[in-house]
């Protein structure tokens, strides 16, 4: 049992920066971003060439991957959304979902679809925390992360300026760009933001099972699911929302088998909005049309 | 397309009339002619984008008119095909009868996922129809393993009102009717008071709310409407194809039917026609000229290989490319064109014209 828990907290983790992601860019840059699952993907992908194909250092696979991502979260937002500002918000949706298709394809064609194993920096080795109940060295290195990403998080949006004006570009953009907001590079540093968050999700869970391309982004788009519960715009609602799906996840699976792991999330999400539907922890809004 | 409600009123020009039916009768003559003159392979090529173009009509009254996001059309083709395989194999229904049902299971879905998306707002539809993506494939791969393999389901040859249907052409027929019948009834639809409601809607839902039109109840019916008829479409694959297949309900078919609402226009409904013919007869095009390159090169074989891959990246960057450059797709194209050709049909008198205009171009 206490092994079940610990297993259903080591998943939240991951869930937990998933859903950072999706939460990131909706509040900061607008954008219910449904290309989440394939840029995950393409981030873990890219990690993986460093790592694995290239071998290069750790120091620089990280630092490598890191760039790259951040360049690419940067033309995602010149190249696409910034030309459709100005365009109701489901064309945004729309363009996230072309995206998708183009990454997609582009990753496959690049890379194929067959499942990889990530170079390892350290083995992945049992850890025991109480006397029946036991971890992996990965999944601790999964709760890491999400402390720290969102203890950063935190004292970024509280404490730094760059981090406040984001808040004041994601609340009122043409305010903000009157305040000397350079708003467009605020979108830019959201996306770059927002996709290696997602990334770092995306390269623990493959060192937890293997890398494919199915695997994933099914996982970045499931990542909907904690988001959504903690009402699509609070970071910390994310958290609870984490630890609900991941249990859900880990029970659905020991009580009705492995294929649960696809649509437990997707249950919650549906069950969710049926009960309350601005999420748990969301603020109820107020122009609902 | 969408000033037509507008057009309606309006007294109709010379040219406007001479455009209006001069193509009427040009679309009459193509769908005479085509089975007359195509083989038998492209005949069913035809019928398979017609189909098709059911389920783009149906997508572009959700988009186009209602102004939301679905991404769950393979999951509503999915529940139209394998209701008709189960219907067929298990329960041995007649053709006609599975047909209704496919419309009225169709819209119950859409109303299950509809209705707790639709309290919220607009855009949750996008999630939970994701969530039903999922959910629907799921439970229909988890059917089909249980029951037939990973084969997939194989249909019988169905009859239609006594007409056994046995030949392309029959189907062409049958199908023909089908997209007239739909495309007769959306364009009323439209110009109706529900259709103008919903545009409005799109626009500026406040002015919507304060018009008396409920947003949540309107979006809900444009999008209960379309789910049972991409059901229908869904149902007549099936039963075209004669085999019902996981492996072929994928999220990236729903990414392929936005994009032919894109390419063709959002809420016009001959763009959406346009649209399917163009993407469901894009790969066959691409491969015959890809066959028609001297063979060997290696850039050759690397096309061949992955042409599903490489379909995947045209789809998608044709709808962000489309939505950047042309929002309103080709049917805005065609009218800019043909209204150049034809000056006396812009007059812009009415504040309303001008205000549903913003809807499909940049607003």
């Amino acid at each position: 049992m206490t092994s079940l828990l610990l297993g259903a907290v080591v998943l939240s983790a991951i869930y937990a920066l998933v859903g950072f992601a999706w939460v990131l860019l909706n509040r900061t840059n607008g954008i219910l971003n449904l290309a989440t699952g394939a840029q995950l993907a393409m981030g873990a992908y890219i990690f993986n060439q460093f790592a694995t194909e290239w071998r290069l250092p750790w120091v620089v696979t990280i630092l490598g991957t890191v760039a790259v991502i951040a360049v690419l979260g940067g033309l995602t937002h010149l190249v696409v959304f910034r030309k459709l500002a100005g365009q109701p918000e489901f064309a945004l949706v729309i363009a996230t979902l072309g995206l998708a298709s183009v990454l997609k394809g582009i990753s496959r064609l690049t890379w194929g679809t067959e499942a990889r194993i990530i170079r390892e920096p350290f083995p992945d080795v049992l850890v025991r925390i109480t006397p029946d109940a036991t971890t992996t060295t990965y999944g601790l290195l999964g709760c890491g992360a999400a402390l720290v990403v969102f203890g950063a998080a935190f004292a970024f949006f509280r404490f730094s300026n760059l981090g406040v004006q984001m808040r004041a570009a994601a609340e009122n953009p043409v305010l903000a760009a009157q305040g000397r907001v350079a708003v467009d590079w605020v979108y830019v540093l959201g996306w770059a933001m927002a996709l290696t968050v997602a990334a770092i999700a995306g390269i623990i869970y493959s060192y937890s099972t293997a890398l494919s391309f199915h695997g994933v982004e099914t996982l970045g788009l499931r990542g909907i699911a904690p988001a959504l519960i903690g009402g699509m715009t609070s970071i910390k609602g994310v958290l609870p929302g984490a630890l609900i799906v991941g249990l859900a996840e880990t029970f659905g699976v020991k009580f009705f088998g492995g294929p649960a792991q696809e649509v437990t999330a997707w249950l919650v999400i549906l069950v969710v909005l049926l009960i309350r539907p601005q999420g748990l922890f969301g603020e109820k809004q107020v122009e609902r049309v | 397309m969408t000033d037509g409600a507008v057009a309606g009123r309006r007294r109709l020009t010379r040219p406007d009339v001479l455009w209006r039916w001069g193509g009427r009768t040009v679309i009459a003559l193509a769908i005479v002619l085509v089975p007359t003159v195509a083989q038998p392979y492209q005949l069913s090529l035809v019928t398979t984008a017609l189909i098709a173009s059911l389920g783009a009509m149906a997508l572009s009254l959700v988009m186009g008119l209602a102004g939301l996001v679905t991404a769950g059309h393979a999951a509503l083709l999915a529940v139209g095909a394998y209701g008709a395989a189960f219907a067929a194999n298990t329960l041995e229904l007649n053709f006609v009868l599975v047909l209704v049902g496919s419309a009225i299971v169709g819209a119950v879905v859409g109303l299950i996922v509809g209705l707790p998306a639709l309290r919220v707002s607009g855009i949750y539809l996008a999630i939970t129809t994701l969530a039903l993506h999922f959910v629907v494939v799921f439970a229909f791969n988890r059917y089909q393993t249980n029951t037939v393999g990973s084969a997939g389901f194989f249909l019988p040859r169905p009859t239609f009102f006594g007409v056994r249907m046995d030949s392309y052409v029959k189907w062409y027929v049958l199908v023909v009717l089908f997209v007239v019948a739909t495309w007769w009834i959306i364009e009323n639809l439209k110009h109706s008071r529900i259709g103008r409601a919903w545009m409005l809607l799109r626009d500026s839902p406040l002015a919507a709310a304060t018009q008396g039109v409920w947003p949540a109840a309107y979006k809900l019916l444009a999008f209960v409407l379309s789910s049972a008829l991409v059901s229908v479409s869904g149902t007549l694959l099936a039963y075209f194809q004669r085999t019902v297949y996981i492996e072929s309900f994928t999220l990236e078919l729903g990414i392929q039917f936005i994009a032919m609402i894109i390419i063709g226009g959002m809420g016009s409904t001959g763009g959406a026609i346009a649209g399917a013919f163009f993407v469901t007869l894009l790969p066959t095009l691409l491969s015959q000229g890809i066959a028609q390159l001297p063979s060997g090169g290696r850039v050759v074989e690397f096309l061949q290989a992955n042409l599903g891959d490489i379909q995947l990246i045209a789809y998608g960057a044709l709808v962000v490319i489309f939505l950047i450059w042309r929002p309103d797709g080709l049917a805005g194209l065609v009218k800019r064109l043909t209204r150049r050709s034809a000056p006396a049909v812009v007059e812009r008198s009415s504040t309303e014209d001008v205000s549903i205009e913003s809807g499909t171009g940049r607003a």
